[in-house]
This record gives structure tokens, sequence and C-alpha cells, in this order.
């Protein structure tokens, strides 16, 4: 590293990324391990090269693997998917196991989450509840990132028509609330959890595609589209083998944003009566029917789904954190 | 023992010894600046000379006590035999801007963009004095012809994005002027100029120079705007200082490989065209971190001589009795007109 | 500016229109407007007449227009329950308008404060505690957070201490018999503001956060110090004003999400605002109130960008048309 760097980097140290968690440590070392712009020295100049390489990949898995609330997070989340779509085997109750006659009483030994007012394992239901909102939370976030991925490369790399018809039409949808177009469209197609899905990543790609349109705009200038388009790639080419490469980062993390905010759209059109119909359930469908219990005894019920939303939502934030700091730790929000 | 250019009783305007700045990281500690010293004197321009990262900046914004707070700064720097390191901020407030002042580098960014430049150089001059609003606009649009901006009162309503580069680094010049201070520190002026807008950046210093009594600690790492405008220069090298002298005895008898090696790469028109090559420095500069042992050169030097130049670290030592001196441990050897003093 | 606003407003529209169709159609689609005359004995007959009285056999455009243009002369039509539109509306769009004040004063004179505090005083105790409440107060979901302000700062209370009246009060905005300012109101107001306004202030106050400390480490700010200012003035006059942008521009993208969240609060807390309207309207099938909440909220939307964007172009001089 040059002198110059170094001093730059040492008096930049309180630059930290700002939506850093301060649960992280040791971004100053990324600063630090920044390489250095051509130096007065020898230049070289590789022309076309990739700037993401292989050998990447075990830096940001390291760079990862620093940030002890993505860490935590991951494997919190690794753990409730676990529990939850293992439920068969994990639950101590099977799902929906009533019983008319039990007390409806809060936690217990036997119980941990209490019994609800049909007399179930308030426990087990939250588990199978759980694989109602994770998968809803989980198909959008990808499904929705993949779509919005194409639909921003395609109208940032080509731009003219496709680009304005892109940005006018996502531009409509900007100015009506998500949750009432949402609630629209879930009453006009049903409320199967494959409907839910398409209908939520339907609405959700467009803020992908807009941000992807905007980093691809500022990529197609850089060096190494220019060199491999004099060397005759196909645009396909150029976008699957250039461009998006170098957006992984931001991609997994827009991916983990729009997970989370899918697990919340499908929990809240649930309490609506928007989402998930009986007999299946969710978590937030569970917080619908726990509604009138507030302030009896078994206010508990509302506890449980409801903290099980946060805690998801939060790792996966925690995680999202964590992998855009892996993938740029000097990304300014 | 440093050389004391003469003043008015004897004491300089501006004293550095033996200044320090290092930030902790976790790759260990950046010297920055490592034990450097020098003087400027009341009314003398000073040409501080060195690459990225020699340090020069951050010794001077260590003057005012600009470095951000995780730096740790030791030494001494006196302004008129006060001691400025430590101070406290309330303590320095009156001293910025008004008896010291700082001129930096990019103007676009070093002026908010959001204010009227007008309204800035008004700003520093309400800092430190009352003054009525009516003399006020007056004194702004004095100001900015003073640094030779054409249609002053229309330019002090505008904003810094609508001026050019040029005019935009005059407008810093007539702030940091305003209230007439004993000394300006210019880092790096004109590096984020066109080479015709530096020139009459440097055209405006040089007026400045002689209409007020400011001494100028111009900071830069390209010699030719030193040539022009320095009485004396510092050599600075990788946080320390490798020679000091007045203007002409660095550029016509240097004492230090490093300084030899900064003026043959300066390409020069008056040279055979066409063979020969662009002389530079063979090597990098050392890392901050971890620099070598003695000379920091010595890696890089044509004459380093293991034992000598890797053991002791340099001090600077007069060579000759003009004031100029070297911090080369084997300047008497490699140079043959040096009578060693001291 | 004047001209800023006109252009403006002329590109809006554009939008509007475009929108109006869409929700249009999306609305037709999904509510059969004939749907109570399926069952009835004379099926085909009824439905026949009605298509034709009701003018569902012309094309799609054309029932738009036919609707639309109705629309922009006042006519909402009527809704099931036999109320005029239009007086719905502007009677809910009153409880909305007092929440949407409320939220957006305490959202942004907490998240300025909030973020410009963490950002001057990083690292310490407060910076680290508001962005944990930041982390937490984003990921909660605002309907949770709804029943749980209730239960802890209402109805559980009262239960626990045997009280006349819940500290805080969950339906409505005032006890019979009140109106105005007063103690009753703000007790109705504190938690619906409350859990409106708790994940658009932990998502502000991070921007604010972000935006101070990118501004605070800028090279003018340093110059603002060079000049001799005081530390108070550097932050407030010299910092403060750039790092607002952002912030600024963040708002006109949140306004379509503030009318959403609308609708989950004033159905928990049983504000007669437009949120709720729109979502009994969606039960029932209500479809001239659904249109009508549709263009509404997407007007405001609108108009809350252009003050965005007004404001924006009030702080920046960078971006003012000249």
């Amino acid at each position: 590293m040059t002198t110059h760097d170094e001093t730059q980097a040492a008096l930049e140290l309180h630059d930290l990324p700002e939506e850093a968690s301060p649960l992280a440590d040791a971004k100053i070392e990324e600063i630090i391990e920044e390489l250095p712009e051509a130096d007065e020295g020898d230049l070289e100049l590789v022309v076309g090269a990739d700037p993401v390489a292989r050998s990447q990949f075990q830096l940001i898995t390291r760079r990862f693997f620093r940030h002890k609330a993505a860490v935590v997070s991951l494997m919190a989340l690794i753990v409730i998917f676990v529990m939850c779509f293992g439920a068969k085997w994990t639950a101590p109750f099977p799902q929906n196991k009533q019983d008319l006659l039990a007390p409806v009483v809060g936690p217990s030994r036997a119980h941990w989450f209490g019994v609800d007012q049909l007399g179930r394992d308030y426990y087990s239901e939250v588990l199978y509840a759980g694989q109602i909102s994770l998968k809803i939370g989980l198909s959008v976030g990808i499904i929705s990132t993949v779509i919005g991925f194409a639909a921003g490369a395609v109208a940032g790399y080509f731009g003219g028509a496709v680009d304005n018809i892109l940005m006018r039409f996502t531009d409509l949808f900007l100015v009506i609330p998500a949750i009432a177009v949402l609630a629209v469209a879930l009453k006009g197609f049903g409320f199967k959890d494959i409907t839910i899905i398409l209908v939520l990543a339907g609405l959700a790609w467009m803020t992908i595609a807009r941000v992807v349109r905007s980093q691809v705009l500022a990529l197609r200038e850089k060096e190494f589209v220019e060199a491999a388009r004099a060397s005759g790639s196909s645009s396909t080419r150029i976008i699957l083998r250039h461009i998006l490469p170098n957006m992984i980062g931001p991609l997994m993390v827009m991916a983990t944003l729009g997970i989370a905010a899918a697990i919340i759209a499908e929990a809240t059109l649930s309490f609506l009566g928007f989402g998930v119909q009986p007999p299946k359930t969710s978590w937030g469908k569970m917080l619908s029917d726990a509604e009138g219990v507030i302030g009896g005894p078994q206010a508990y019920l509302l506890y449980f789904p409801g903290f099980m939303l946060l805690l998801v939502v939060l790792c996966v934030n925690f995680v999202g954190d964590g992998l855009r700091d892996a993938f740029d730790p000097q990304a300014k929000h | 023992m440093t050389a004391q250019p003469a003043a008015a009783n004897g004491e300089p305007l501006l004293e550095i010894t033996g200044l320090s700045v290092h930030f902790p990281t976790d790759d260990g500690l950046v010297r920055a600046v490592d034990s450097v010293s020098y003087t400027i004197g009341e009314g003398e321009t000073l040409g501080i000379v060195g690459e990225s990262g020699s340090g020069k900046s951050v010794s001077s914004m260590a003057i005012l006590g600009l470095l951000p707070k995780r730096a740790i700064i030791t030494g001494s720097v006196k302004f008129r035999g006060r001691q400025l390191i430590g101070l406290p901020n309330q303590q320095m407030q009156p001293i910025r801007g008004a008896r010291i002042a700082m001129i930096f580098q990019d103007a676009l960014t070093a002026l908010n963009p959001v204010y009227k430049v007008g309204d800035q150089i008004a700003e520093i001059i309400t800092a430190h004095n009352k003054v009525p609003k009516a003399q006020l606009e007056q004194r702004v649009i004095r100001q900015l012809e003073l640094v030779g901006i054409p249609n002053p009162t229309e330019r002090a309503n505008q904003y810094p994005h609508e001026f050019s580069g040029g005019m935009r680094q005059r407008a810093m010049i007539a702030m940091a002027i305003a209230n007439e201070p004993d000394l300006v520190i210019a880092d790096e002026p004109t590096t984020a100029l066109d080479v015709t807008i530096q020139a009459q950046v440097l055209e405006v210093m040089e007026r400045i120079k002689q209409r007020t009594s400011s001494a100028i600690a111009l900071i830069t790492h390209d010699l030719g705007v030193i040539a022009g405008v320095a009485d004396r220069v510092v050599v600075m090298y990788a946080g320390r200082v490798v020679e000091t002298g007045n203007v002409d005895q660095l550029f016509y008898t240097p004492h230090h490989p490093y300084t030899e090696g900064l003026l043959a790469s300066l390409p020069r028109l008056d040279r055979r065209a066409g063979n020969e090559r662009l002389h530079r420095i063979k090597g990098q500069p050392p890392s901050l971190l971890a620099l070598p042992p003695g000379c920091s050169f010595n890696p890089r030097c044509p004459h380093a001589k293991h034992l000598i130049c890797d053991g002791p670290r340099p001090e600077l030592i007069p060579v000759g009795f003009g004031g100029q001196q070297s911090a080369c441990l084997r300047v008497g050897e490699i140079y043959a007109d040096v009578e060693r003093v001291g | 500016m004047l001209r800023f606003i006109g252009r403006r407003l002329l590109a809006s529209i554009p939008v509007l229109i475009l929108a109006s169709f869409i929700v249009f159609w999306g609305v037709r689609v999904t509510f059969d407007p004939l749907a109570k005359f399926r069952t009835s004995r004379d099926a085909g007959r009824v439905i026949a007449e009605k298509t034709k009285e009701l003018g569902l056999d012309r094309p799609i455009v054309v029932q738009w227009w036919n609707w639309f243009r109705e629309f922009i002369t006042g006519n909402w039509g009527q809704s099931l329950t036999g109320n005029d539109v239009k007086d719905m509306t502007t009677r809910a769009l009153g409880f909305t308008m007092q929440l949407i004040f409320w939220g957006m004063l305490i959202s942004l004179i907490l998240a300025i404060a909030i973020g410009v505090y963490s950002a001057v005083k990083q690292y310490s105790v407060f910076d680290y505690t508001f962005t944990g409440l930041s982390y937490i107060g984003i990921a909660m979901p605002v309907f949770w957070f709804a029943l749980l302000s209730i239960q802890f700062f209402a109805v559980g209370p009262k239960l626990r201490w045997d009280l006349d009246s819940p500290p805080l009060y969950f339906v409505g905005l005032h006890s019979t018999g009140q109106s105005g300012f007063n103690m009753d109101y703000v007790r109705h107001l504190a938690l619906p503001v409350m859990a409106l306004t708790v994940q658009i202030i932990a998502v502000w106050s991070r921007i604010q956060r972000a935006s101070m400390l990118d501004v605070l480490s800028a090279d003018y700010i340093r110059t603002a110090r060079a000049k001799g200012l005081g530390e108070r003035t550097v932050v407030f006059k010299h910092a403060l004003r750039n790092a607002l942008l952002p912030l600024v521009s963040q708002t006109a993208v949140d306004a379509a999400a503030l009318f959403g969240g609308l609708i989950i609060t004033e159905q928990i807390f049983s504000i007669p605002g437009m949120g709720r309207m729109f979502l009994q309207a969606l039960l029932q099938g209500d479809v001239n109130v659904i249109l009508a909440w549709m263009l509404v909220t997407a007007v405001f939307v609108i108009l809350f960008n252009l003050a965005a964007d007004i404001i924006y172009g009030l702080l920046d001089p960078r971006i003012r048309i000249q």
C-alpha cells in the first residue's frame, strides 16, 4: 500500500459504513485492506479483466464471518427454518390438534407457548404456521429479485424505449400504497399460497428493478464492459458474465431486504384478512385470530407469533447487513 | 538545531519541533508524521514538498488542530511562542481563520455547496470581528476584487457550483486572507486545477504575497510551483523532513538523494528530446506502518550503504552556512562540497 | 418556482390518468358488480339486463372513461351503504389528516434529532442504544406493535391497577362528547401516532444519522472549522442543511407507504379515517369507495412528492431550476 493511501485510510477511519451494525468490529481492517489505486510506479492495467475474481469468494466469506450479529442471525435463522419446516418432527403436538375441553392457559412446562382457545398447543401451531410465513417470504424474496434483476438490467443496459417503459410503469405503482394494491389483487386472484407468492412478487420486483437499473447504468460505463463489447460479446453474455457478478453483493442485500419485506407484507395482509385463509395459517393469521384477547388472560397468544415475526425479520436484516459489509466494506448506503 | 530565519524579535512566526502524528489502526500504528521540525518566519513563503503520503498535509492540519480525535499528536507547534498542540477548541477558534488561515485543495468540495460564496466569506469575517452589515458587503466584494474575480457584486451572490474551478480557488483564497492572517497555509491549492488555471492562481498568490505581510506555507508535490513562489523549501518523505534550504539552494545544490530524484524526474523542455526517458525514483514509498530502519529512503536510494543508512535514524544537520540542512546520513561522502558543520 | 410547480403538476396528470385506469381495471376485474345477481332466480335475464344497464358490455376503456369523466366533475357515485362517496371521503379525510399531520411532525422531529445526535456523538451509549432500537423498529410488524401498545399502555394497566379508564385510549380520536385539542385528544392520539410512526422514525433516523456522518466528514466541514467557527455553528448551520437532503428525498418515497400504514392503524384503533373506509369497502366490494380512495390517495402521494421536491430545492441551490 502506498503511504498516501495509508494516511488517507487512517484519516478516514471514522468514515465507517454508516449502516454498519455497531456490533460488528474490525471494519478498520477493511479500509486498510483496500487495494491502492494505480500509483506512480509500474502500472499494470489489465483491460477487460473482471474485477471480481474467484479468490474473492474467500475474502467475502471471511468478512461476513467477522460480522458477529450477522453470523448469530444466520444461525438463528437456520435453527428457526429447521424447527418450522421440520415441524413434523420438532413439534411436540401434531398440527391443529384441538382439545376443546382443555384449559386455556399460558406458558407452562407442558405447553411452552401455552394453549389457545381451541385447546391446541400454541408452540406447535407457531411452528407449523412458520412454514407458510417463511415459505412465502423466501419465495417472494427470491422470485422478485430474479425478475427485478432481469427487468432492471435490461432497462439499464439497453436504455431508450425499454428503459422508459419500465420507469413509467413502475412510477404508476409508486403512487398507490402497496398494501392496497396487494389487498385488491389478492381479493381478485384468490388466497392460495402460490397466488400470494406471485402477487407479492409481482409488486416487489419493481423496487428492485429500479435499483438494479441505476446500478447497471453506472456499470455500463466501466472499462471492462467496454472491453467486453469491443471483443464481440453478446449483450446477454455481457449482462450475465460481467455485470451480474459485479452486482452480486447489492443483489444479495436486496434479496434479503425483499425477504424481510415479504414476510411482513404477508403477515399484514393475513392479519387484515387478505392473506392466508383457514385452514391454513401463518403467523400473521394467528395474530388476527388473537386480536380479541387483548387485555385478557390470554394475551400471551399475541406475543409469540409476533415475536417470531420480529425475530425472523431482524435476523434477515442482520444477515443483509453482514452481506453488504462482506461484499463492499466501504459501501455508502 | 534548526536554522531560524530572521524575524523582528528573533522569534519565528511558527516553530514546529518534533511534531509527530500517529494513527492507531488494527494493523498497527500509522506514523503519518514522524518527528518533523521546521519553522516559518514572518512574511516568508515556505514551500513544503513531497509526494502523496509524505505527511505534508497532515502536519499542516495538525497546526490548526483539524485532525480527527483519533490522531495521536505529540511534539510542539509554537505560534508566536504560544503552544498550539493540545489547545482546546475554544482557544483554537480565535486563531483559526483569523491569525492562521487555511486554503484547501479542492475548492468545489471545500466550500459549502448550499450557501452563497459571498455569505461564506462574510462568515469568516464576522466570526472574528464585529462588522456592521452595510460594511460587510463591501468588504466581501473587496476581497473578491483582490483575488481578481470579475463582477464581484454578482459573484458574491452566487453559489460555489456556479464558479469555475480557478475562480473557486480564488474565492477560497479571498476567504482565507479576509482577516489578514499572519500565516496562510495553502494545502495543494493548484493540484486540482488545469495547468493554465494553476498559473492564474499562483499569480494571485504572488499578488497576495506582495500586498500583505502574511507568511505562506505552500504545500505541494509540484516542484514547479515551488520554484516560482517559495522563499524557502522543506522536503518531506515518508513523514519526515529530509532536506530544507532556500529555494536556490535546493534547486541548484540539493544535498539529499531524494531531492535529487525529485528534481531529476521533472520533465524539462531544455533537455535532449527523444532519447531521454523520464527519470523516476525506483521503488515505492514505504508503508507508514513499518518504516525501514535508519533513513526511510534507504531502500530506494542509489547511494545507500549498509550499516550507515539503515542504522541510526537521521537528523537534520546543517550543510554549509547558508541555512541549508539535510537528513542524509552520507551527506558528507556523497556531496563533495559539503563542509560538515556541527 | 411557480413554473416548476406547474410543470410538475402537469407531468403528474398522465401518471394519475394511467394509474386510475389500471386501478379501475383491477377493481373491475376483482369485484364483480353483478355478483349479487348471479344467484337470483332469473339470473340469466337479470344479468343480461344489468350488463346493458351498467354498461358492462362496453370496452373497458370506455367504462373507465365514463367513470373517470364523472369522477373529475365531482360525481363520485354512491356507496353500497347508500351514502354519497364524496361525503364519506371528505369526512374520513378529516380524521386521516390529523393522523398524518401529527405523524409527520413527530416523525420528522424525532428522526432528525435522533439521527443528528447519534452522528455527532457516534459510538456513544445513546448511539448504540438507538441503533439497536432502530433495528427493532424496522423489523417490527406495525400491526403487532399496535396491538402490543394497546396491551401494555391501555388495557393492561387499566386492568392491572383497576383504573377507571385506560391511561391511553385506543378507540377513535375523541371520547364521546369531547372535541378540540385537549388532554383527551392527546390520550387518543398517542397510541395510533406511535404505531404509525415507530417504523418511520426507525428508518428515517438511520438515514439521518448516515447522512450526517457523511456530511460531517466532508471537506467543507473541515473548512468551516478552519474558519474558526464554533462547533455548534458547524453542526447546525453547515452540516445539518446538507444532511437533510437524503431524508427529504426519502420522505417522498415513503409517502405511499404512509398511507398504507394508515389502513392498519385506523383499523386497529377504530379511527374512522380513509384507511378504515378503504378496508371496509374492500371487504364489502364497495367499488365506488375503493376507486375514490385509490384516486384520492394517489393525488395526495403526488402532492407529497411535489412538496418534497420543493423543499429539496429550497435546501439545495444546485437543484433549483432557474
